[in-house]
């Protein structure tokens, strides 16, 4: 159940992450038009994508003893891209009207 | 008087349990690493929020009256997001070295800065608002 948390969690960050990046690029890429439609097929296609993981990752009915041990590396590299973001957004704050 | 040299680390301890001798280290529990993973991952969600939350501030709040006041708020939000997963990462190496080495959980400010720049922001936030929009 645990690792099932944690899974959970991962979930819940990538999500984040996503909205996260949806609210930066919405401002620089205004969609009208078809662009639209091409942005709702993307996030169609990536919803189905990441289900299809998922449940093949479930399905991989891994032992509850075994687990990852995810080195520093994924850690730093999700601090380093948080990290990233935040300069986009200042960098975005200050191109857009006072 | 004993000669055992372990007696005295094991009479510290009641429940019998074998404690690391000092410099090494041991694979902790699983389900703590678990736990120190989602601790990790809802600070950074914690940040991406922040983050968020300040690009909405900057790009959808109405036009103030203070010059730059959009840029007030929203900037402080996304520095704080900044803080906030860097620290995040610190925290997650430092309690894994801890619990590898069955040493105690080490505290964090983390909590502190975060309540702090939340108040801060929003006192500043009822300061802008009070000279109303432009």
């Amino acid at each position: 159940m645990a690792r099932e948390r944690t899974v959970l969690a991962w979930n819940r960050s990538a999500l984040a992450a996503v909205v996260t990046i949806a609210v930066l690029l919405r401002h620089v890429w205004p969609l009208r038009g078809s662009g639209q439609e091409l942005a709702l097929g993307l996030i169609a296609a990536a919803a189905i994508i990441w289900s299809v993981v998922l449940l093949l990752f479930v399905a991989s009915g891994a032992d509850s003893s075994m687990h990852v041990m995810r080195g520093p590396r994924v850690f730093y590299a999700m601090t380093a891209a948080t990290v990233v973001l935040a300069v986009a957004a200042v960098v975005l704050a200050f191109l857009s009207p006072p | 008087m004993t000669d055992d040299p372990g007696g005295a680390r094991r009479a510290s301890n009641p429940a019998g349990a074998e404690t690391p001798h000092e410099g090494t280290e041991h694979d902790p529990d699983v389900r703590f690493t678990y736990a120190n993973e989602r601790t990790f991952l809802a600070w950074n969600r914690t940040a991406l929020a922040l983050i968020a939350t300040g690009v909405a501030a900057t790009q959808l709040l109405p036009r103030l009256q203070i010059a730059w006041g959009r840029r007030m708020l929203g900037i402080p939000l996304i520095a704080l997001g900044a803080i906030v997963a860097a620290d995040s990462f610190r925290h997650w190496r430092a309690n894994e070295t801890a619990m590898r080495r069955g040493e105690p959980l080490p505290r964090s400010l983390t909590p502190f800065v975060l309540a702090a720049g939340v108040v801060a922001v929003g006192v500043l936030a009822a300061v802008l608002a009070s000279f109303g929009t432009g």
